[in-house]
C-alpha cells in the first residue's frame, strides 16, 4: 500500500511494476560475489523528471530500491532515513513513501508494510526536515523494498547518483529526463565500467495551476551499472565521494519558452572565470585596492621585488586578519571593512589579502578549493558545487604559489591539509586553469638520538626533532602529550621547543629520553628496540588489492636516526641486516642502514613517498615499503653484559 | 536503551566536550561569571525554571556557538533575552527568542528522540566579548526533577553559582547536594537556596567517572508530583513504581496470536523457567531492537501489539512484551528500571527518582533469572558488565522494589587459555591454543560468532599479529552458551623467529599477555578512576623446545598484588617441557586520584613482567 502524503505521482513516472520480490533472493543466504555481505542492493533505481506547479517547474525523483539483509550488521538497513532540503522559504516534499519487508514463512512470501504512524519527523534547527522509520519485521533474510518520491524546487543541481555504496549492488539505474529548457553539465565519476549508457528524445507535458500545458522536447538519458563491489575505505583516501562511481548534474543554461536566448549558468572553464570574477562579492572587491592604499604602502616599504612585497603583505595579513572557521567563496564586505574589523570568512580574508596585493601591483588570482570532500573536480565539467574554499596564487617562476591566511602561524607558499590532495580552479582573466594543489614543502620528520647504556641497568639518551611543512602543521593547537615523539616505553623529558622560520612551517623539539632495563634483563642479556618503535605500527595497507589511487597529497620523508654508544662491559650480541627497496620511477623508497664506528652502533632509516598520488599499479610496492618499515622499526637487537 | 532523562535537565546539551588542557598560564576559552538558576513549581505538575548567567568568551567557540541548549519534550524555552557586551560593559547587541533557532537534534545511535534543540550563533562574534543569557522555561511535568550542577559547560570554569527553588509550602520538597554547597532552606516559606563559587575546569580523564558525575550536583523532588496525568503520591521507590507501572498500564494487552503462542509454550514445558527460556528464544529470532525515546521523556513504551505488528522495539517495549508473554504462559515476572553500561550517574538508593536509562525483564525465584531483552545473540539470563552489580527497580501491581542484580566476581568472569607451543628448528614458536571464555568473557565469542568473516579475519589478524603469531583453523564452540561458557581453539604460527643472540635463543614467558596502560598514565591525576568489571586471565602454556637445547636463564616465578588486581607468575619444568602459569585478575571498583600512580605502577610492573624472556641454549 503506498502511503500518500501529499499527491499522487503520476503512475507513468514508474517503469517498472513495485511491490514484486523475487523468491529467490529471499531464499538467497549470501551475496554471490562477495559472500561476506551483511546486505546486498539487489536493484537500486532512480528517475528525476520535472512537473509543472502553479507557475514553474519542480523536480520530481523517485527512488526505489531492494536490499537483501544477509547478516545482523545489515539490518542497519531497516532504520530508514529520508533527508528533505531547505533553503529560505523554499523545501523538499515527501511526495510518497512506500516501504514493505519480505519474508519467507514457511515457504510463503510474508508481506509487511508500514503505517503513516511508523513515521517519524524530526526538524533540525537549520530547517532540514528528517524522516526516519524502521522497517517493519525486518530480519536477517529479509527482502526490503523502499520506495518514495520527493518533489524538490532546487533545480539547479539534480540530484547526484550513487551506483556505489557500503554494501555490494547487483543493479542501479538512473533516468533523467530534462526539458529542452535546460542544459545540464554532467561529471562522471567511476573507476567501474557502464553497463548500459543510452539517450533519446521524448517528448514531455507539463501541467501548470495558472498557465496552460506546455509540451516541450526532452532528453532522456539512462545509466545501469551492474556488479559493483562494496566500497571499503582503505589507507590514505580522500573523501569517499571522490572513489564511489556516481553521477553529479549541475546547470549550465537555461532558456525558458518565449525567450530569445539562453541565460548561462556557468558554462566552459572560461565562462566559468569570467562570471565568477564578474561577482561583486569576488571579482569586484579584488580589485578595490584604493580605500587600502595607506596600509599597502606602510606594509610594503623597503618591498622591492614582487615576491618581497607579496611576503610583506601575507606576513601582515595573517597576524592582522583572524579566520572566523567559516569557508565559502564569496565575500560580505570590502577589503576595507574586513581590514579594519580584522576577522571574517575565508572568501573576505583571502579577498582583503587579493586587493592588497594587486594594489602593490603583485600578480595574484582567487583559487576555488574543495575542500568539503563533495566529489572530484571534473577537468573538463566545472560545476560551481564543487568548491567551497577561497584561497590564493601568486605567480612564481614556473609556476603559482598558493597562499592562504586562515592560521597565524602558516608559513608563506603553503596551504593547509584540508585544501591539498586534489585541484583548485586559479581564476586568472585569460580563463580559468584547473591546477593540482600540491603543498610547497614535503611532510618531513627528521629524529635523531644518541643513546647509552647508563648507571642502575638504563638507557639513556638525548633527542632531537626536527618537524617540517605538513608535519609541523597544527602543532601549536596539540596537548603537550600529543607533541611529543611517540616511544613506547621511553620515558621523554621535553627540555626545549622551537618554532620555525617565518618562511617554513618547522617546529624543533630537543629532550632526554630513558628507559630502565633491570626488568627486561634476562641473564645477561636485554632486548633493545633501536628504532623505538617510531613511525607506523602496523602496515596501513593490509588489503591484497587495490583499486583506487592512493591520496596522500604531499610527499613524505621520516629520517629516523638513532646512535647506540655501548659501554666497557657491555656488547651488541645479534644486530639487523640492512634493507633498500625502492619504487619504481624513484617514486618513494626504504633505506635502513646499521653501521658501527668504536663503540657506536648507528642505525638510520628513511622512508621516502616523493608523490602526492599513486596509481594502484604502485600498491604492491607500497605495501612492500611499508611492511620492511614495520618490522624494521619493532625489530630489536641483543645488547650483552659482558662477563 | 531509553534515555537518561536528568541528564538533560539542568546540563546543557552540548556541554559535556572534553576541554583543552589548560596549563596554569593558559586562560579558559570561557568563564562563568555568575549563574543564577530558580525553579518555581507551582503546583505538583507545573513549573517555570528562571536562568540567568553570564559569561565572558576569551575564545568564541566553534563557528560563532556561544549559545546551544536542549531540553527534553517536558520542558520547553518560552523566551530568552541573549546580551552581548563588550569589555567596557556596554551592550553591543541584543538577541531575542525569535533569533534562536529551535528544531529536534539529530540522534546518531537512535532512530528518534524528542528532545529540542535551541542554539544561536554567528561566524563573526569575536572575543574578548561578555554574554548575559536570561531564559525562561516551562516545565510541563514534575516527576523528573532531579539534578541541578552549577557548570554551563564542562570546560568553562564558574566563579559563582546559586539555585533557588520555591515550593508551594502544602507541598514537601526533598533534596540532597554535594558537600560544598552552602545551603539555606526554609520550608515555612516554601524556599530553598544553595551556592557555590570558585569551580575549577573539569578535564575528562581516562577510565574515570563521568564528568557529570563528578560536579557538584544538588538533587530535588516533590514528595508528590502529576506526570502524564497519574499522580505519584510519595517520594518512595514503592511509590515511583506504581508510577511507572500505572504509566505502562493497558500496553501489555496481548493480541489473540501472541496469547495462543505464551499459551502453547505452557503446555509444552511444565518448568516456568523452560517456558521463560522458549519464549525469550521466540523474541530473540523474531523481533530487532530500535532506540525511540517517544513519549513522557523514553519512559512510555510502545504497546505489546505494536512491538508484534512493527516487529521491533526498545529496551521498555521489548522488555514489556517479553513480560507480558511470560504472564500469559503463568510465569511470575517484572520489568524492571536500572542504570546499564559503565554508570554515568550511580543510582541514589536513599534519593528515590528516575535516574535510569535501561529496561530490563525479572523472572524472581530461587535463582532469579535476568533478561536482557535488546539483544538477539546473549544466552537466556545473562547479564554481563552493562546490567549486573546494581541497583534496580522492579516495577510491580503494587508498586516499585528496589532491588540487587547479582554482581560477578573475577572468577566468573575468567578466560582460560591452555596452549602447547613447540619450539621448531626455524626457532619459529607454532602450536595449538584452546580457550575457554566463562561469565561476561562470553561477549568477545558471541559477537565473533555472529561477525562478518572480514571483521571475523581483521581481528584474528590484529590481536594475533600483536602477540606475534598468525592464527588459522580458527573454530568457535558455543555449545555451552547456555552455561554462560564458550570455547575457541586455533592453531598458530609465529610470525618471525625467536631472538637468537649466538647459539641462546630468547623466548617470552607468555607472548599472549599484554598489560597496557591506560591513556595519560603518566599525567597528574585529579580525578577518581574506576575498574567496571572483575575479571580473570589465566594462561596456562607448554613449550616444547627443539632436541638439545636446555633452559639457560629462567626469570623468578613473580606474585604482584595491589588493591586493583594481581598478577601472578610461575615457570617449571613438566615432563620436559616448560610450563608456565600466568594469572592476572583485575577487579572492579574506584579508587581515589591519590591511588592512580600505585595503580599505574602495578600495571607498570605487570606489564614488564608479562613480557620476560626465557633463554634457551
Amino acid at each position: 500500500m503506498a502511503l500518500v502524503l501529499a499527491l499522487q505521482v503520476n503512475s507513468q513516472v514508474v517503469p517498472f511494476a513495485t511491490g514484486y520480490v523475487d523468491k529467490a533472493d529471499l531464499e538467497m543466504k549470501s551475496c554471490p560475489t562477495e559472500p561476506d555481505a551483511a546486505a546486498m542492493v539487489l536493484y537500486d533505481y532512480g528517475i528525476a523528471r520535472f512537473v509543472g506547479r502553479t507557475r514553474e517547474l519542480e523536480v520530481l525523483v523517485r527512488y526505489h530500491k531492494q536490499v537483501k539483509v544477509l547478516k545482523k550488521e545489515g539490518l542497519a538497513e531497516a532504520d530508514v532515513q529520508i533527508v528533505l532540503e531547505s533553503s529560505g522559504s523554499s523545501i523538499e516534499r515527501l511526495v510518497t513513501v512506500e516501504a514493505v519487508t519480505y519474508n519467507l514463512v514457511e515457504g510463503k512470501v510474508e508481506r509487511s508494510a508500514i503505517k503513516k504512524t511508523d513515521l517519524l519527523e524530526q526538524i533540525l534547527p537549520n530547517g532540514t526536515h528528517v524522516l526516519r522509520f524502521g522497517m517493519p519485521n525486518a530480519r536477517v533474510g529479509s527482502v526490503l523494498e523502499i520506495i518514495y518520491t520527493i518533489s524538490s524546487p532546487f533545480i539547479y543541481h539534480l540530484p547526484s547518483w550513487y551506483f556505489q555504496g557500503e554494501y555490494p549492488v547487483r543493479s542501479s539505474e538512473y533516468t533523467v529526463i530534462i526539458p529542452e529548457y535546460f542544459d545540464y553539465k554532467l561529471g562522471t565519476s567511476t573507476y567501474f565500467d557502464f553497463s548500459e549508457v543510452r539517450q533519446k528524445q521524448v517528448q514531455e507535458t507539463y501541467h501548470f495551476i495558472e498557465l496552460p500545458d506546455l509540451k516541450p522536447q526532452a532528453l532522456s538519458a539512462y545509466w545501469r551499472m551492474e556488479n559493483i563491489p562494496a566500497f571499503e575505505r582503505e589507507a590514505f583516501m580522500g573523501p569517499s565521494a571522490n572513489y564511489l562511481a556516481h553521477l553529479d548534474f549541475e546547470l549550465a543554461s537555461y532558456k525558458m519558452p518565449g525567450a530569445e536566448i539562453s541565460t548561462v549558468v556557468s558554462g566552459d572553464w572560461s565562462t566559468f572565470t569570467k562570471d565568477a570574477l564578474k561577482q561583486e562579492k569576488l571579482g569586484m572587491l579584488i580589485e578595490d585596492s584604493r580605500a587600502l592604499s595607506d596600509f599597502i604602502q606602510q606594509v610594503t616599504a623597503g618591498a622591492i621585488t614582487p615576491e618581497e612585497k607579496a611576503k610583506a603583505i601575507y606576513h601582515h595579513l595573517r597576524s592582522h586578519l583572524k579566520w572566523n572557521g567559516v569557508s565559502g567563496l564569496y565575500a560580505d564586505k570590502k577589503p576595507k571593512s574586513i581590514y579594519q574589523d580584522g576577522t571574517g570568512n575565508i572568501a573576505e580574508l583571502h579577498v582583503t589579502l587579493l586587493a592588497m596585493l594587486h594594489g602593490a601591483g603583485v600578480e595574484a588570482w582567487p583559487v576555488f578549493v574543495n575542500t568539503n570532500g563533495k566529489g572530484v573536480n571534473y577537468a573538463d565539467v566545472p560545476l560551481i558545487g564543487d568548491y567551497d574554499y577561497l584561497a590564493v596564487a601568486v605567480r612564481d617562476t614556473g609556476g603559482y604559489v598558493f597562499l592562504d591566511i586562515s592560521d597565524p602561524d602558516r608559513a608563506y607558499g603553503t596551504l593547509p591539509q584540508r585544501c591539498l590532495g586534489g585541484q583548485g580552479v586559479v581564476l586568472a582573466e585569460d580563463g580559468g586553469k584547473l591546477v593540482p594543489l600540491l603543498q610547497k614543502e614535503k611532510f618531513l620528520e627528521i629524529f635523531r638520538a644518541k643513546v647509552k647504556v647508563g648507571n642502575f641497568a638504563r638507557l639513556e639518551g638525548t633527542f632531537t626533532r626536527e618537524l617540517y611543512g605538513v608535519a609541523a602543521e597544527g602543532y601549536a593547537s596539540e596537548k603537550e602529550e600529543e607533541r611529543l615523539p611517540k616511544l613506547g616505553a621511553w620515558d621523554i623529558t621535553l627540555l626545549q621547543e622551537k618554532q620555525g622560520t617565518i618562511d617554513q612551517n618547522k617546529r624543533t623539539q630537543e629532550g632526554m629520553m630513558g628507559r630502565d632495563i633491570a626488568w627486561d634483563l634476562v641473564g645477561d642479556i636485554v632486548l633493545v628496540e633501536p628504532l623505538l618503535g617510531m613511525g607506523f605500527k602496523e602496515n596501513i595497507f593490509s588489503a591484497e588489492e587495490r583499486i583506487y589511487p592512493i591520496d596522500i597529497g604531499f610527499p613524505i620523508k621520516y629520517i629516523y636516526q638513532v646512535e647506540l654508544e655501548i659501554p666497557e662491559g657491555w656488547a651488541v650480541e645479534e644486530t639487523m641486516a640492512p634493507v633498500y627497496i625502492n619504487l619504481p620511477g624513484a617514486a618513494g623508497r626504504f633505506r635502513f642502514l646499521v653501521s658501527k664506528e668504536a663503540n657506536t652502533v648507528t642505525f638510520s632509516s628513511t622512508l621516502s613517498l616523493e608523490l602526492d598520488r599513486y596509481g594502484p599499479e604502485y600498491y604492491k610496492g607500497l605495501r612492500e615499503l611499508f611492511a620492511a618499515f614495520v618490522e624494521k622499526h619493532s625489530a630489536s637487537i641483543l645488547l650483552k653484559k659482558l662477563p | 536503551m531509553m534515555r537518561t532523562v536528568i541528564f538533560g535537565f539542568f546540563c546543557l546539551g552540548v556541554g559535556f566536550q572534553a576541554s583543552a588542557q589548560n596549563t596554569a598560564l593558559d586562560l579558559p576559552d570561557a568563564v562563568v561569571n555568575y549563574r543564577h538558576d530558580s525553579i518555581v513549581l507551582e503546583s505538583i505538575s507545573e513549573g517555570v525554571w528562571y536562568k540567568e548567567y553570564e559569561v565572558v568568551f576569551n575564545e568564541i567557540p566553534e563557528e560563532g556557538n556561544v549559545y546551544v541548549e536542549s531540553y527534553p519534550w517536558f520542558q520547553s524555552l518560552e523566551s530568552v533575552d541573549i546580551q552581548f557586551l563588550d569589555p567596557a560593559g556596554k551592550v553591543i547587541r541584543t538577541i531575542r527568542r525569535k533569533d534562536i533557532k529551535s528544531g529536534n537534534s539529530l540522534p546518531q545511535y537512535a532512530l528518534f528522540e524528542d528532545d529540542r534543540l535551541y542554539t544561536f550563533s554567528d561566524p563573526l562574534l569575536q572575543a574578548p566579548l561578555r554574554m548575559r543569557v536570561s531564559a525562561k522555561i516551562r516545565l510541563e511535568g514534575l516527576g523528573i526533577l532531579p539534578r541541578w550542577n552549577p557548570y554551563v559547560r564542562a570546560d568553562w570554569p564558574v566563579k559563582r553559582a546559586r539555585f533557588e527553588v520555591k515550593y508551594p509550602v502544602s507541598e514537601t520538597l526533598h533534596s540532597k547536594y554535594s558537600p560544598d554547597f552552602k545551603i539555606t532552606e526554609d520550608r515555612s516559606q516554601g524556599r530553598l537556596s544553595c551556592s557555590i563559587s570558585d569551580l575549577p575546569i573539569l578535564d575528562r580523564e581516562a577510565i574515570g567517572a563521568d564528568l557529570g558525575e563528578r560536579r557538584s550536583a544538588v538533587i530535588i523532588a516533590l514528595e508528590r508530583f502529576s506526570m502524564a496525568g497519574i499522580e505519584c503520591k510519595a517520594h518512595t521507590w514503592q511509590e515511583l513504581g506504581r508510577w511507572q507501572y500505572q504509566l505502562m498500564q493497558g500496553l501489555d494487552l496481548l493480541p489473540p496470536q501472541l496469547r495462543g503462542l505464551a499459551q502453547e509454550t505452557a503446555s509444552a514445558h511444565s518448568d516456568p523457567l523452560a517456558r521463560a527460556r522458549a519464549l525469550y528464544a521466540g523474541m530473540q529470532q523474531s523481533k530487532r531492537y530500535v532506540s525511540i525515546q517517544k513519549g513522557i521523556g523514553g519512559y512510555k513504551p510502545f504497546s505489546v501489539e505494536e512491538v508484534e505488528s512493527n516487529g521491533y522495539g526498545d529496551c521498555k517495549a521489548l522488555s514489556l512484551y517479553m513480560v507480558a508473554l511470560l504472564k500469559e504462559a503463568g510465569v511470575k515476572a517484572y520489568t524492571a528500571l536500572i542504570l546499564s553500561g559503565d554508570s554515568k550517574f550511580t543510582v541514589q538508593q536513599d534519593f528515590p527518582s528516575f535516574n535510569f536509562n535501561h529496561m530490563i525483564v525479572c523472572i524472581p525465584g530461587k535463582d532469579t533469572t535476568w533478561l536482557e531483552c535488546t539483544s538477539n545473540t546473549h544466552p537466556f539470563g545473562y547479564m554481563g558488565s552493562f546490567t549486573e552489580g546494581r541497583p534496580a527497580l522492579l516495577i510491580t501491581e503494587t508498586g516499585g522494589i528496589m532491588v540487587n542484580t547479582p554482581s560477578a566476581s573475577p572468577m566468573r568472569n575468567t578466560k582460560s587459555r591452555l596452549a602447547q607451543l613447540v619450539v621448531g628448528a626455524d626457532n619459529r614458536l607454532s602450536g595449538q591454543e584452546a580457550v575457554l571464555c566463562q561469565g561476561s568473557r562470553i561477549e568477545l565469542p558471541i559477537e565473533l560468532e555472529s561477525a562478518l568473516e572480514s571483521d571475523k579475519q581483521n581481528w584474528l589478524s590484529e590481536v594475533y599479529g600483536k602477540r606475534g603469531f598468525k592464527a588459522s583453523g580458527f573454530n568457535l564452540d558455543m555449545s555451552d552458551i547456555p552455561r554462560f561458557q564458550a570455547r575457541y581453539a586455533s592453531t598458530l604460527a609465529a610470525l618471525k623467529p625467536l631472538q637468537s643472540a649466538g647459539t641462546r635463543l630468547l623466548m617470552p614467558v607468555n607472548p599472549f599477555s599484554i598489560i597496557e596502560l591506560p591513556e595519560g598514565a603518566k599525567n597528574p591525576r585529579s580525578s577518581p578512576f574506576l575498574q567496571t568489571e572483575s575479571t580473570r586471565d589465566l594462561d596456562s602454556l607448554y613449550f616444547t623446545l627443539p632436541a638439545g637445547k636446555t633452559i639457560k636463564a629462567l626469570p623468578a616465578d613473580v606474585t604482584l598484588q595491589s588493591p586493583f588486581g594481581m598478577l601472578t607468575q610461575t615457570m617449571k619444568m613438566e615432563e620436559g617441557r616448560l610450563l608456565v602459569v600466568q594469572e592476572w585478575i583485575q577487579l572492579k571498583g574506584a579508587w581515589p586520584a591519590e591511588q592512580w600512580k600505585e595503580y599505574v605502577a602495578f600495571l607498570q610492573s605487570a606489564g614488564v613482567a608479562a613480557k620476560r624472556m626465557v633463554i634457551v641454549e
